[in-house]
């Protein structure tokens, strides 16, 4: 299984090479991203549907049902939300991760791809996604408890090796065929054999993600400045149903929300993902082509 | 071809292992700003006590007080970066000596220290400088905001924080490798920059990862300290406040401890990296005697 252990440098520069080739690599990436928000949106939605109908029952002093409504409302919705963001993400990431393969060995990858991942593959990742989900959420709390207890910085160390021994499941399962627990015992071993050289890489993928969005920023803040002196120059006038005095201020709150999530769906993603696959097939196949 | 990154960690790790003298370096400089901060502070406070009721009795005018005030904060500035270059030589001279496999002598890192002091010192003010200007940009925002005009200070903010992410991130990125190119190059000011710049331009991802990597050291070293002096401060239970004070004392020391190893370790890896990626070549080392000191004349007998 131990293969020849590739160069950070080059993983990461062959990445950038393929991504720049092959800008479509980013497509399952958007897709999951607007189809979470809209999905989010529809539940957000529902909730202010639910909150209407309660204070209707409210008023009409039916507190018992009101509450009852409440309670499974808002379990329901928060159950619903949860499963949307594992469900419909690991659809997209299964595509993902073929698209990146096919890509990195040189294979011509098209659109289609990202609307046909493997059902079973699929399945499998759903599941996988949905027990990490838990046991993360378990753990993390275990750690909040041990750092409250112990007043140490240890809990957030511990839960980053974690996530770092976690991450080559979904290419076992995707790339290598493997089930749930077998995925994860391999992604595990992977990680142990190589966990030097995985562990720079995290740290490169986790400060690249953090330069590259703050350097967008950029770009809201010159949008701001441009708003505010179009307010000096031009006066009143409203663009997007708000008033030029308040423009600045919604580019801002919105600039940030935007560049943030463009940034993630358009760079961040598919690069951590091509990278990733790039490691792991070089780690478990010993080549890329 | 340059180093691994990876191979950079144990080999690092090894050659401190090996030449704990670099950690004295670095012990020695954190002592020595500490004490001069203390020191600039109570000259500080005695100028402020003394001085200032006798420019007062005189009845001096506020721009003698205003040079005299800009003047120790100058002077503050002059030893700080004197005491910083020095040592910064001291301590990537010494790396790449122990690189080279040999002991670096304290003889030997003060040569190192001397030998490129004043390019580093001009090189660390005029980078201190160009940041400084950087922030400089944001006055006229808080200018505005005072006097009210609340659109022009948003204007001029925003336009402000776009060019200080900008260029506070070329300076970090571009500029990262500089004191290493003056030490292990022997490149002067402003050769230094431009060298730089075409060092980053040729190794960016390698630079990225060794500024991000000692960038997290810090961190990765402190968080097990605290496993010690978080669950001491529970002794406040019994006695209130002797759990805190130990926790206290415990954290400056292992903070002190941190940044002594961190600033080190980096120091030997981008010495590592940079010696190698940029061709500079190894050390010409004189021959040193068991004490230590350095034979000038080294005569071979065939």
């Amino acid at each position: 299984m131990e293969t020849d252990r590739p160069d950070i440098v080059k993983v990461v520069e062959d990445g950038v090479r393929i991504y720049r080739k092959n800008p479509i690599l980013a497509l399952p990436h958007v897709l999951s991203t607007i189809l979470v928000l809209a999905f989010t949106a529809a539940l957000l939605a529902s909730a202010a549907f639910l909150a209407g109908y309660v204070k209707a029952m409210l008023d009409a002093d039916d507190m018992g049902n009101a509450m009852l409504i409440s309670i499974a409302g808002i379990i329901g919705i928060i159950i619903l939300l949860l499963l949307g963001w594992i469900i419909i993400p690991s659809f997209f990431q299964a595509a993902a991760i073929k698209m990146s393969d096919s890509a990195i060995a040189g294979v011509r990858v098209d659109h289609h791809m990202a609307f046909s991942p493997d059902r079973e593959r699929a399945i499998d990742l759903v599941m996988a996604n949905i027990v990490v989900f838990i046991a993360t959420f378990i753990i993390t709390l275990v750690f909040i408890v041990l750092n409250i207890v112990l007043r140490a910085e240890l809990g957030i160390f511990l839960a980053g090796g974690m996530g770092l021994s976690l991450m080559f499941y979904p290419y076992s399962i995707v790339l290598n065929g493997r089930g749930m627990i077998s995925a994860m015992k391999e992604g595990f071993q992977v990680f142990w054999r190589n966990r030097l050289l995985i562990g720079i890489l995290w740290i490169f993928i986790y400060n690249i993600g953090m330069v590259i969005s703050s350097l967008s920023f950029i770009v809201v803040f010159l949008l701001m400045g441009a708003s505010a002196l179009a307010y000096l120059l031009v006066g009143g006038f409203s663009l997007f149903g708000l008033e030029a005095k308040f423009l600045a201020i919604g580019f801002g709150f919105g600039g940030f929300f935007a560049i943030t999530i463009f940034t993630s769906a358009f760079v961040i993603s598919p690069l951590k993902m091509l990278w990733e696959t790039y490691m792991y097939r070089r780690l478990r196949f010993g080549q890329t082509d | 071809m340059a180093k691994q990154i990876e191979s950079l960690i144990p080999e690092g790790l090894n050659i401190l292992k090996k030449s704990p003298e670099l950690l004295i370096v670095s012990f020695l400089d954190s002592c020595l700003q500490i004490f001069l901060i203390f020191f600039w502070m109570m000259i500080a406070l005695a100028g402020t006590i003394f001085l200032s009721a006798a420019l007062m009795a005189a009845q001096a005018p506020n721009a003698l007080i205003a040079v005299i005030v800009v003047s120790a904060v100058l002077g503050y500035l002059v030893l700080s970066f004197g005491i910083s270059a020095f040592f910064q030589g001291a301590l990537i001279g010494g790396a790449s000596i122990a690189a080279q496999g040999k002991k670096p002598s304290f003889s030997r890192l003060v040569e190192r220290g001397k030998a490129s002091f004043f390019d580093l010192l001009l090189a660390s003010v005029i980078l201190f400088a160009a940041s400084l200007l950087l922030f400089v940009l944001i006055m006229p925002a808080v200018l505005f905001a005072v006097m009210k005009d609340i659109p022009l200070a948003v204007a001029a903010g925003s336009f402000a924080m776009a060019v200080l992410m900008l260029g506070s991130t070329v300076i970090w990125l571009a500029f990262s490798p500089v004191y290493y190119i003056i030490v292990l190059g022997r490149f002067g000011v402003p050769d230094c920059f431009r060298k730089s710049i075409d060092f980053v331009k040729a190794n960016l991802v390698a630079v990225l990862l060794l500024t991000f990597a000692t960038t997290m050291l810090q961190s990765i070293i402190y968080a097990p300290f605290t496993v010690i002096t978080g669950p001491i401060r529970w002794l406040d239970i019994a006695a209130e406040g002797v759990g805190s004070g130990i926790a206290g004392v415990l954290t400056l020391v292992f903070f002190g401890i941190t940044l002594m190893i961190s600033k080190t370790l980096s120091a030997i890896w981008w010495v590592l990296y940079v010696k190698d990626a940029g061709g500079f070549p190894d050390d010409e080392l004189e021959e040193e005697d068991e004490s230590g000191e350095v034979i000038d004349d080294v005569i071979v007998e065939v």
